[in-house]
């Protein structure tokens, strides 16, 4: 078996009298690993570690063989797409992307040349002279992954990436994650939604309340989840146009929410129906109680 | 628990030195404070409010004076009285209040901090574009004045040397000073008007106050708990203009700033070390 490439000892941070990290033991990659975990798991608090931004009060965690606290020069080696907006939405993407791979150290030619790569890659070059502040959240997302891969780091830390992206969007970033792993990165994906991460890697990491739940095999970890319905959100237009849509008992007029036991289905049937239907769908996003409650059932 | 992982070499790619991504920070930080509209109004306003009567107090000088070239003493003339400080406070509130809290409210500090710099290069940079605005008033003016007055045969190339190595040297104190302040206060808050509003208040409320108990207690040395009458003091002393009844002592004066400065650059860096970048 590999060695991994993130690797987590009795891992504890407090904020204050809450615990962000309550000795939390996992290991990471090589490869992809999903983190996994409800909001307020602790999954941004173990990012923020890792990138020498967070010191730990007890245990240790390493990255790439280095204490990931005070060792500013590993972050050369890594790329970190937070969950937070974190942009400066008065620049357009290109200075943004080049003056971040600057603060890198790349020299204003070399940082031309990957930003240009960079926003290729996740088809935001014909948006460059765009400011930030006109963008959607699925188009700031992918100007967070640009930043964070135009460096070319051996690992990459992504908080929620897929969060607020549509469903065209959600499929070519998946599919940009694969191609960088198959290229040999290491990729530590977290969400709260397990199914977007099953699409990416069947290891996982499983977070709850700063403790590590399970490691290993998704698919292990998933017969629990079948035992829950998925209770899925999707953001659309279509039932503006819709002359009785006051009259629905809908969480808003622009929302449905959707109940189903075969969540995969429904997420790889979606942009079939919609293209055929002619529906437009903003976002989609895991209302995630399913989730939740194997967390409990984990938990206990 | 000693943990044994895979190490991995820095791959040997051309990256550029420390000097090169502070640069980078502070180009983008100058560009996004130094253009803003009321930033350049003042900036612009202050440079006119202190080089216009500054020239023209040294054209009378040597106008009175006969053929003789101006004293050095008329160059103290921006830190004898308030207009300078007036525009140094709206300049360290506008162009520092949201120095440091403009990035934890965005919290765009997490970008920076994960790339290869650390907590005191962040803050360095930062500090430099505070000062690097400041300076635009605090330097500028004087040096062009020297400058310009000596090139019109105002001042003999001596006084004009020293003038020019004095207002720079105060200017530097002045900007360094003032900047720790907006950075300190900044950190405090993510959000910057409440930052600018604290800065301009402190700034004020401090001179204000160490002035009136001043005053009333008849105790000069009130007056060191302002950094303008600090300022003052040094600016006085250096350019040699001579004073009546008591006063400040430069040497103490710069002992206070030079304080104020290691103390609230240490607490900014302790303030931002130990705070919790980001809150889930």
């Amino acid at each position: 078996m590999s060695d991994p490439v993130v690797k987590a000892v009795n891992a504890s941070k407090r904020y204050g009298e809450v615990l962000g990290l309550n000795g939390f033991t996992a290991n990471f990659g090589p490869g992809i690993t999903g983190l996994v975990g409800p909001n307020g798991a602790g999954k941004s608090t173990l990012f923020r570690v890792v990138t020498g931004q967070l010191k730990l009060d007890a245990g240790q965690i390493t990255i790439l063989g280095t204490d990931a606290w005070n060792t500013q020069w590993k972050n050369r080696l890594i790329g970190f797409c937070p969950d937070h907006p974190g942009l400066y939405d008065w620049m357009n993407p290109e200075e943004f992307v080049r003056t971040l791979l600057m603060i890198d150290g790349f020299d204003p030619d070399d940082a031309e040349r990957r930003t240009r790569r960079s926003l290729e890659t996740v088809e935001m070059w014909e948006y460059r002279d765009r400011k930030i502040r006109t963008f959607s959240k699925g188009m700031r997302q992918r100007v967070k992954v640009a930043q964070a891969i135009a460096h070319e780091p051996k690992v990459l830390f992504l908080d929620e990436p897929l969060n607020g992206m549509d469903p065209v969007g959600r499929v070519s970033l998946l599919e940009l994650f694969s191609k960088l792993a198959s290229e040999g990165r290491h990729l530590i994906v977290s969400s709260h939604v397990l199914h977007e991460v099953e699409r990416l890697t069947s290891q996982i990491v499983m977070i709850s309340n700063g403790r590590a739940l399970a490691e290993g095999d998704l698919h292990r970890i998933r017969e629990l989840l079948d035992q829950y319905p998925h209770t899925i959100e999707i953001e659309t237009r279509i039932l503006t146009d819709h002359p009785d849509v006051t009259s629905i008992r809908f969480p808003a007029p622009d929302r449905i929410t959707v109940q189903t036991s075969v969540p995969d289905t429904f997420y790889q049937n979606l942009p079939e129906v919609a293209l055929m239907e002619g529906i437009n769908i903003i976002g989609v996003r895991s209302l995630d109680d399913s989730l939740e409650a194997v967390f409990r059932f984990l938990s206990r | 628990m000693a943990l044994a992982s895979p190490r991995y070499a820095l791959e040997d790619e051309t990256r550029q030195g420390r000097r090169d991504r502070l640069w980078a920070i502070f180009a983008v930080n100058f560009r996004l404070r130094g253009t803003r509209t009321l930033v350049t109004v003042f900036a612009v306003i202050g440079f006119i409010a202190t080089f216009v009567p500054l020239m023209v107090t040294v054209f009378t000088s040597q106008l009175l004076g006969g053929s003789s070239s101006a004293a050095m003493s008329v160059f103290a003339l921006p830190y004898n009285g308030f207009l300078l400080f007036i525009f140094i406070m709206l300049l360290s509130a506008l162009a520092g209040g949201g120095i440091i809290a403009d990035d934890l409210g965005s919290k765009s500090i997490s970008l920076y901090l994960s790339r290869p710099i650390t907590l005191s290069d962040y803050l360095a940079a930062k500090g430099a574009v505070v000062a690097a605005i400041l300076g635009l008033i605090a330097v500028i003016p004087g040096v062009v004045t020297v400058m310009v007055a000596f090139l019109l045969g105002y001042v003999s190339a001596t006084v004009a040397a020293e003038a020019f190595a004095v207002y720079l040297g105060l200017g530097i104190l002045l900007t360094v000073t003032f900047s720790s302040i907006a950075l300190f206060l900044s950190s405090l808050t993510d959000r910057s008007a409440w930052a600018a509003s604290g800065i301009f208040a402190l700034l004020l409320m401090d001179d204000i106050v160490a002035g009136i108990i001043g005053g009333v207690s008849n105790n000069v040395y009130w007056l060191y708990i302002s950094p303008w009458e600090d300022m003052g003091s040094i600016a006085r002393y250096l350019f040699s203009v001579s004073v009546t009844g008591p006063s400040l002592n430069p040497a103490v004066a710069f002992a206070v700033l030079a304080g104020i400065t290691i103390c609230l650059c240490s607490a900014t860096y302790v303030r931002l070390n130990r705070m919790e970048l980001v809150t889930e």
